[in-house]
């Protein structure tokens, strides 16, 4: 049966107007699912236990324990019986490091948060783009959240000839030419989803070709993961340069989305015209946008105490669509939360290649 | 000034920008940098290429003279003291991270065993390897091309020292996170006997400039490689005359049964560069099939780690450096909720982390000293692990007295599991012996014997 905490946050989510910052609800709802996970989740109890963590002892969502993301590699973290799961995503493992798994007992959150955030910070008022994809689908990674999510996009917000590029084999620059071409005569504004690294390479192969496009105005990209493992080094800035230059895509049309296996829900940093710009915006650190029913802190790497708002620290992420299994993740990336956004500094230098940018790293090495 | 490279005298030197380095620290290290080309490079190269001097007709007069300036360099550097020394210690501890006090220690231990008496018996032991294969003897190579890791100081100082008493040319690839050792010890060596340096330079570029890279390539020469599975690819093509020094780990053996533990000293050899290299153990195997040892083991274990991080302090380490221990830290933890048996003691920050479970994966590695205790029942329980691990096997630790280990040794339990396996003591792992290379590496051991490379060396 399901918990009346579940129904409360799904309709949190699909109801809550995304520039509401409501810090009681949020800090309601944070705490009645904590107490939910501390009950049925008994490996988080666990956890909690050891911190001597206990749902009376919280009295805001910053205390409540937060798993680190290395966590999900070492045991089922979920409030049921794993083996019911309905879902489980996998982590990118490398050759020295086991994938992470996510169980999910339904991915009714992870989709109702995804639909709701991408509609708003990427589509603004499109209702259907023509989308390509650059990035793993979840007909052919079944395991991939990255995968899931394309899938559902492409399946809510694209066109009839929207298509997708990418399989574990190769990465089909050709068709993909013949697709924006295609779109480029019929004026259709598209939309390109891919990773960072599937999307480098691909400008690589167009740029060896001498093909430039100069894609109807809407046109947008987002990438996400980094670029880290290609063969060259690049910055994020050479990056969408790069992606301008190809594409004939204005910079406020590329979009950046930050995510995890670990969590359900996305931030999004989008300056899409009718997206409020942040006074505060920083030309290399771009913001992404928080939805609502998610909250950020910093916290300091070398005791992991919370840092007052707005210091910079490793970012811990308490996701209330992550209901079935542990709201709060420790996560290995620096950042800082500005209220409603979240400013990214980087990944930590030297942590192992994760992210879906190793899932086309993979495919390189395998060609 | 700090340079980063080291060009002996009589060759024109590359144009030089003054920088300030990228440091971990910070600290705003300004140094002189080379500014290199391809063209600048291959006419480089044209001319440092020559005849190594190996073991053909005059070249005693050439390895004496080798032998003497080396050890008094290793004696100078051996105290670092010398002129610009606490600036040489600055830089580094500013590029690497490490204390000075650590990067002391680490100098003391790379510089200690080049004596004559040493060299001298190494050199002994070369040529006779050399003549016992006679039918597969090779000329020695005229140029070599020691590419160097970044994260442990002067990893390239014991191959270099090598290379030079052969009367190899090498030319030295710095990693670009810290470039300034060789060059200041070349410079040192270049005080005492201008003519052995003139067969060693380094220079130093990054290695995404593959341009340099493919320039040396082009003068065929041994390469011998240190670095990450990536460095090491890109050389790996070469079948002749190479030798890497690539992805490995070690590991130390205890039996707490027994007395006389080097507790401290395990816990020295987690320390030192802050377990970053391919001789710092990865875990420490305790033959004990009794939780409660390993219970005891693990709190003297913590109480070692704790005086020897005040003794051999951390330097600097970055956010990055601190998330990855608290996920290690998180992974335990939530092997532990899980119901596995996991001890966990840690310092208040991330300073050290002792941890003892059942099952531990080496391959995963663990840095900045964060001690791994896996208990293991019995001897064929170890030499499966043993079996498991070999290929990527540094070296063996022993953790008990050497009358132990004879007795480790006797056992008929062990056949063959650990031939050709390199054992040494707790607290030595730092500070390995001068021939310890040849003893871990075959293919740089033909390559100082400058056999054929299919040869077999027992």
């Amino acid at each position: 049966m399901e918990p009346a905490i579940a129904k409360k946050i799904l309709h949190f989510i699909r109801a809550i107007p995304l520039k509401e910052f409501d810090g009681g609800i949020f800090s309601l709802l944070a705490g009645e699912l904590f107490r939910y996970q501390f009950e049925r989740n008994t490996i988080y109890r666990g956890i909690c236990q050891q911190q001597k963590m206990t749902p009376e002892r919280i009295e805001n969502w910053r205390e409540i324990p937060a798993v680190t993301t290395s966590a999900f590699k070492e045991a089922p973290l979920t409030c049921f019986p794993a083996h019911e799961a309905a879902a489980v995503f996998h982590t990118s493992g490398t050759t020295q490091n086991r994938s992470g798994k996510h169980y999910f007992r339904t991915l009714e959150f992870y989709r109702a948060a995804m639909l709701r955030s991408f509609a708003a910070y990427c589509l603004v008022d499109i209702v259907k783009m023509r989308m390509f994809f650059l990035g793993p689908t979840v007909e052919l990674f079944p395991n991939s959240s990255l995968g899931y999510m394309f899938s559902g996009l492409r399946d809510e917000f694209g066109d009839k000839k929207s298509a997708i590029f990418f399989s574990p084999q190769h990465l089909d620059a050709p068709g993909l030419q013949k697709a924006l071409d295609e779109a480029a005569q019929e004026n259709a504004p598209v939309f390109i989803l891919g990773t960072a690294l599937a999307l480098l390479e691909c400008m690589e192969i167009f740029l060896r070709e001498g093909r430039k496009f100069k894609l109807p105005i809407g046109s947008r990209i987002l990438d996400t993961g980094g670029y880290k493992g290609h063969r060259t080094e690049i910055t994020r800035e050479e990056f969408q340069q790069r992606l301008c230059e190809t594409f004939g895509v204005p910079r406020e049309f590329l979009l950046n989305e930050y995510g995890m296996t670990e969590l359900s829900s996305q931030f999004y940093a989008s300056s899409l015209p009718d997206i409020p710009r942040h006074h505060e915006h920083h030309a290399l650190r771009a913001l992404h946008f928080m939805p609502p029913w998610v909250r950020v802190a910093a916290v300091d790497p070398e005791y992991l105490k919370i840092l007052p708002e707005g210091e910079i620290g490793l970012l811990r992420i308490f996701d209330l669509a992550n209901v079935d299994s542990v709201m709060a993740i420790q996560t290995e990336d620096l950042g800082r939360a500005r209220q409603d956004r979240l400013e990214l500094v980087g990944r930590a230098t030297g942590a192992e290649l994760r992210g879906c940018s190793l899932l086309t790293e993979a495919i390189d090495h395998a060609a | 000034m700090l340079r980063d490279f080291f060009i002996p005298n009589g060759f024109a030197e590359p144009l030089t920008q003054t920088r300030q380095h990228e440091s971990y620290a910070q600290s705003g290290v300004i140094y002189a940098s080379a500014q290199l080309s391809a063209e600048w490079l291959a006419e480089f190269a044209t001319k440092f290429r020559q005849p190594a001097f190996g073991f053909r007709e005059g070249s005693k007069d050439w390895q004496a003279r080798a032998i003497k300036a080396w050890c008094q360099v290793a004696r100078e550097w051996q105290k670092i003291k010398f002129p610009g020394a606490k600036t040489i210690l600055a830089a580094l501890a500013a590029a690497t991270g490490l204390s000075q006090k650590m990067l002391k220690e680490a100098l003391y231990n790379h510089f200690r065993v080049f004596t004559e008496e040493v060299l001298n018996s190494w050199l002994r032991e070369v040529k006779c390897d050399r003549d016992r294969h006679a039918e597969q003897k090779m000329r020695y190579p005229a140029l070599a091309f020691l590419v160097s890791a970044g994260n442990i100081p002067g990893v390239a100082i014991h191959p270099l020292v090598h290379l030079s008493v052969l009367g190899i040319p090498a030319l030295v690839k710095n990693s670009s996170l810290e470039p300034f050792l060789l060059p200041a010890i070349l410079t040192t060596l270049a005080k005492h006997d201008p003519t052995v340096a003139s067969r060693l330079a380094a220079l130093t570029w990054s290695r995404s400039n593959s341009d340099l890279t493919q320039t040396v390539m082009e003068y065929n020469p041994a390469v011998i490689a240190f670095g990450d599975d990536g460095t090491i690819e890109k050389f790996a093509q070469r079948k002749k005359h190479f030798a890497d020094f690539g992805d490995r780990f070690s590991l130390t053996i205890v039996n707490p049964h027994r007395e006389n533990l080097r507790v401290r000293q395990m816990a020295y050899d987690i320390c030192m560069f802050e377990q970053m290299g391919c001789l710092s153990p990865q875990a420490i195997i305790l033959l004990t099939a009794d939780w409660k040892k390993v219970e005891e083991f693990c709190a003297r274990l913590a109480k070692a780690m704790a005086k020897m991080s005040a003794i051999l302090p951390i330097g600097k380490r970055t956010a990055a450096q601190h998330a990855l221990i608290q996920q290690w830290r998180g992974a335990l933890a939530v092997r532990s909720a899980a119901g596995e048996k996991i001890i966990l003691l840690t310092s208040a920050g991330t300073a050290w982390t002792v941890a003892a479970a059942e099952h531990f994966d080496p391959n995963e590695r663990v840095a900045y000293r964060f001690a791994r205790v896996w208990p293991v029942a019995s001897i064929k329980d170890l030499i499966t692990i043993v079996e498991r691990y070999k290929n990527k096997l540094q070296i063996l630790l022993w953790g008990n007295s050497g009358r132990e280990l004879e007795k480790f040794f006797a056992s008929s339990e062990l056949g063959a599991a650990f031939d050709n396996l390199f054992f040494n003591f707790a607290g030595l792992a730092q500070a390995p012996s001068c021939g310890w290379l040849d003893e871990v590496n075959p293919r740089w051991r033909r390559l100082t014997r400058g056999l054929r490379l299919k040869t077999t060396i027992q």
